[in-house]
């Protein structure tokens, strides 16, 4: 039997190397392997294999007119780094078709990242060092743009996954949002034992918390949060920002030692506990949510960037036929 | 046994997310409470709800037991033998048992209809934000993909076919025209109109490549290299000028500098066209290349002098002599104790007489006024005898007799050794004819001093000089002269390039004593620095370095293709 506390889950479409505290006993073959050594690693070699026989053929061709994407091996690369992307493009038709034969989304991936890492220095010995201010250098800049935007996917992908199981402990983002609910009705009970203002003021911290977002406010994580406090003259209320209630912690820390006595203090420690609990759990959700858009966010700029090159790629290999 | 636990999921767009637990157990326990196996939250769950195990009949069965409420397939109940497909609920949850893969006995799926406080922060609508809902890649995408193919492609391919529109373009500022296309910066001479920024001046037609008559509209006098009537000059005068003329890679590949098309022909011309050429086979520069062959002119006997035929002789053969009808002594000119001059001993260098065009490339011709007559005066008595014509020298002597001056003996034997300045020796000096044979009257003082001017003292220094006629006292012929000032039309070469060599260092004019003596160089003077086209060692020369493609004197290339037929004097 194995502790519950810790244990590592792998989703099929997000995988996962670390295998955290997973049952070591276990002497067969792991359900899922990183796509990155994919069948031991079959398509670091076949890119290998194909980005080494085209540096070999570059270093011994030595055209008259100096290497560029004329010449016949200039051409040769070309071809092959046209036929690359389409094919590294169809990653996104083939993940969609789950009827498919042509081998595994977990295949393509590792392939996907191998070869579009190749396609780099295919293309780069395509142009042979000569990228201009045209359509031409345009195509090749946004391969570059997809190329490294592909190659953040895999950071992303390799680490926020394991890192997300980690620290949301075995929690799902709904359970830890059912968790801070749960917090929310705690700390207004516990509120309501400590006087009008205490419950008025814990009720806006708990409605003016803020955990969603855009996209760019979700990665930077900044707590919008706010809160409601009485002015100094107890007369209308202000509205202050509470990031990590930190706000609503002090104005409940302020109020020690007030006229309710013994009782009133535990309340108080109770509903700051109540708070500290709560800001570590929206902590956490912020956190998740900011690695799920860093996972998301930026096929946002591979995928329309893959387009652009396409649009590039195309008028690229036309025009250089139109005026030869 | 080892468990398989999938916990299904739904990611936001709707799609299936599994994401899979294993563990080792006897037993899997299932509850909220967190020593379960399965913990499992929300209303209707009890900390130790339901325990899964095998039988020893190797039946799987579960139990509940716990106080909340177990079903098994939609209906309630306390304990089941579940086989494969069977659902347990428990609140909110549904645990199916699925196939187990191979490495486990037991797989359960997971699936959990868990409720969520949205709305609950009225500030942030949906608690986990907006994200990237709302944001469409395939717009973005379709949009890029477009943009790119319109202003890249479409636009300026419709300025290509028309004209109008692609002025517009051109002028437009940021429009997308087919300068776009623009593949590298172009080479000087082409950055300029009519080419320029006007793509189609050598584009002439879209999809069909640069044709040699888009460069013919301009280059017009460009030559042949070969004759045609062979399978290889019919062939080179039909390829397409830019397979050696590569444009918009800078000026470093508007000419072909290598030597592989050259020697693709001149390696084996001599069996390829045997026959039709007088050339030796060149595979490169410092070992298989022939000794020079000089351009010789040579002077037409009749009538004399009226035409020069231009003859190539190697080099080293014994025919290889000027015949330019000049005398002229290099050795004794270049002596370094001085040479007699009428300002007394004067050292010369080769400057003297030598002198550079404009652009250094090629020594300008010598010239008799220039270059001799300082020392070789024409100066008699007080006038000065004009160079170049017989008859007119004999008119000239024989006026300055029939003047009314007195002329003594003695003056004109002065004025025929010395010319106005008595003192100063000139060369080829004589001095006893005269006065063997005084003369008497002007006329036979005239034809006494015609006499010894063209035949000891002053003509014949340098000149070929022949009495017409021995029984005649006067009259004579003085062969025409004609320099050679191109002993290598088809090599170019530079003095300039060379500044840093000495004349003498190709040129052996320190020793040369006749004037039929060749001062050009052997090709082992040039290989002391220029080495073959892929050696390391010495200066990599390859053919162009010294010879043109576009022969001079060849039928045009691109224009008038008829008159090729009328090619071919070699040495032209």
């Amino acid at each position: 039997m194995i502790s519950t506390r810790g244990r590592l889950g792998k989703t099929s479409l997000l995988p996962v190397t670390s295998r955290g505290r997973l049952d070591r006993n276990q002497s067969s073959r792991p359900i899922h392997e990183s796509f990155l050594v994919y069948k031991k690693g079959r398509y670091i070699i076949q890119a290998a294999l194909l980005g080494g026989g085209a540096g070999a053929a570059y270093l011994f061709h030595n055209p008259w007119d100096g290497a560029s994407g004329g010449t016949w091996l200039g051409y040769a690369l070309g071809t092959i780094g046209a036929i690359l992307i389409v094919w590294l493009t169809l990653l996104g038709v083939r993940k969609r078709i789950y009827r498919s034969v042509l081998g595994t989304v977990e295949g393509w991936l590792s392939a996907h990242v191998y070869f579009g890492a190749i396609l780099f220095l295919i293309a780069t010995l395509h142009t042979g060092g000569k990228v201009h201010n045209n359509i031409h250098g345009a195509a090749y800049l946004l391969m570059c743009l997809v190329i490294v935007t592909g190659f953040y996917g895999v950071y992303a992908y390799r680490r926020y996954p394991t890192l997300m199981l980690r620290s949301r402990d075995g929690l799902s983002r709904k359970q830890l949002l059912q968790k801070i609910a749960a917090l929310d009705g705690q700390c207004e009970l516990v509120a309501q034992k400590l006087g009008e203002e205490v419950l008025t003021v814990m009720r806006s911290a708990v409605e003016r918390t803020v955990v969603g977002g855009s996209w760019w406010q979700l990665v930077r994580q900044r707590d919008r949060s706010k809160v409601a406090l009485p002015e100094a003259l107890g007369i209308g209320v202000v509205l202050r920002p509470n990031p990590d209630q930190k706000t609503i912690i002090q104005y409940l820390t302020d109020r020690f030692g007030g006229s309710g006595g013994a009782e009133e203090t535990l309340w108080l420690q109770e509903l700051i506990d109540l708070c500290a609990k709560r800001r570590g759990l929206l902590e956490m959700v912020r956190t998740d949510l900011r690695r799920q858009n860093l996972i998301s966010g930026w096929l946002y700029l591979h995928v329309p960037l893959t387009f652009a090159l396409w649009g590039a790629l195309t008028a690229h290999i036309i025009s250089v036929f139109v005026y030869r | 046994m080892r468990v398989l636990i999938r916990r299904v999921g739904r990611r936001d767009g709707g799609a299936l997310e599994y994401r899979d637990d294993e563990l080792t157990t006897d037993e899997v326990t299932v509850g909220s409470s967190p020593d379960q196996d399965l913990v499992l939250m929300g209303e209707g769950v009890a900390l130790r709800h339901v325990r899964i195990f095998r039988k020893r009949d190797g039946v799987f069965e579960t139990v509940n037991i716990g106080p909340g409420e177990l079903r098994i397939n939609d209906r309630m109940s306390a304990s089941f033998r579940i086989e494969v497909g069977d659902q347990i609920g428990i609140g909110t949850h549904r645990l199916r048992r699925i196939i187990a893969p191979s490495g486990f006995d037991f797989a359960l799926e997971l699936e959990t209809g868990e409720r969520t406080p949205e709305g609950r922060w009225p500030s942030s609508g949906v608690p986990e934000g907006r994200g990237l809902t709302g944001w469409s890649k395939r717009g973005w995408s379709w949009a890029l993909g477009l943009f790119f193919l319109g202003a890249g492609l479409v636009v300026p391919l419709v300025g290509v076919y028309k004209p109008s529109v692609q002025m517009v373009l051109r002028t437009a500022h940021f429009a997308p025209s087919d300068q776009w296309w623009d593949p590298g910066p172009l080479s000087s001479a082409h950055s300029t109109p009519p080419a320029g920024r006007n793509c189609t001046a050598c584009h002439g037609v879209a999809f069909q490549g640069i044709r040699n008559d888009d460069c013919g509209a301009c280059h017009r006098s460009i030559t042949q290299h070969a004759p045609t009537d062979t399978s290889m000059g019919a062939e080179l005068s039909r390829r397409r000028c830019v397979t050696c003329h590569k444009e918009h890679r800078g000026p470093q590949f508007i000419v072909r500098r290598d030597s592989e098309l050259c020697v693709e022909c001149h390696g084996t011309l001599k069996s390829s066209v045997a026959g039709k050429t007088g050339l030796e086979d060149v595979r490169e520069f410092s070992k298989q290349h022939p000794e020079f062959r000089l351009t010789f002119l040579r002077p037409d006997e009749e009538p004399l002098g009226s035409t020069w035929k231009k003859v190539r002789v190697l080099i080293d053969a014994p025919e290889a002599r000027e015949r330019s009808n000049l005398k002229f002594n290099h050795k004794v000119h270049l002596n370094p104790k001085g040479v007699d001059t009428p300002d007394g001993k004067k050292q010369m260098t080769c400057q003297n007489c030598h002198r550079p065009d404009e652009s250094g490339v090629k020594m300008l011709p010598i010239d008799m006024k220039q270059h001799c007559s300082e020392c070789h005066s024409l100066q008699f008595g007080n006038i000065s005898l004009p160079h170049g014509s017989v008859e007119q020298v004999t008119y000239v002597l024989r006026g300055y007799y029939q003047s009314n001056r007195p002329v003594s003996e003695a003056r004109i034997r002065q004025d025929v050794m010395f010319g106005r300045r008595p003192s100063a020796r000139r060369p080829g000096e004589m001095t006893d004819d005269l006065e063997s044979e005084p003369a008497k009257t002007p006329e036979q003082k005239a034809r006494k001093a015609a006499r010894d001017l063209f035949e000891r003292t002053l003509c014949n220094v340098c000149h070929e000089v022949r009495r017409l006629d021995p029984q005649q006292e006067v009259g004579w012929e003085i062969k025409p002269v004609r320099l050679n000032h191109s002993w290598m039309p088809l090599a170019h070469f530079s003095h300039k390039s060379h500044f840093q060599a000495k004349c003498t260092d190709c040129h052996a004019a320190e020793t040369s004593e006749r004037s039929e003596e060749v001062l050009m160089p052997r090709i082992k003077v040039c290989r002391q620095c220029h080495a073959g086209s892929d050696t390391s060692a010495g200066l990599r020369s390859t053919c162009v370095v010294c010879h043109r493609f576009h022969l001079p004197g060849k039928p045009v290339l691109l224009q008038n293709k008829e008159k090729e037929s009328g090619s071919s004097d070699i040495a032209s």
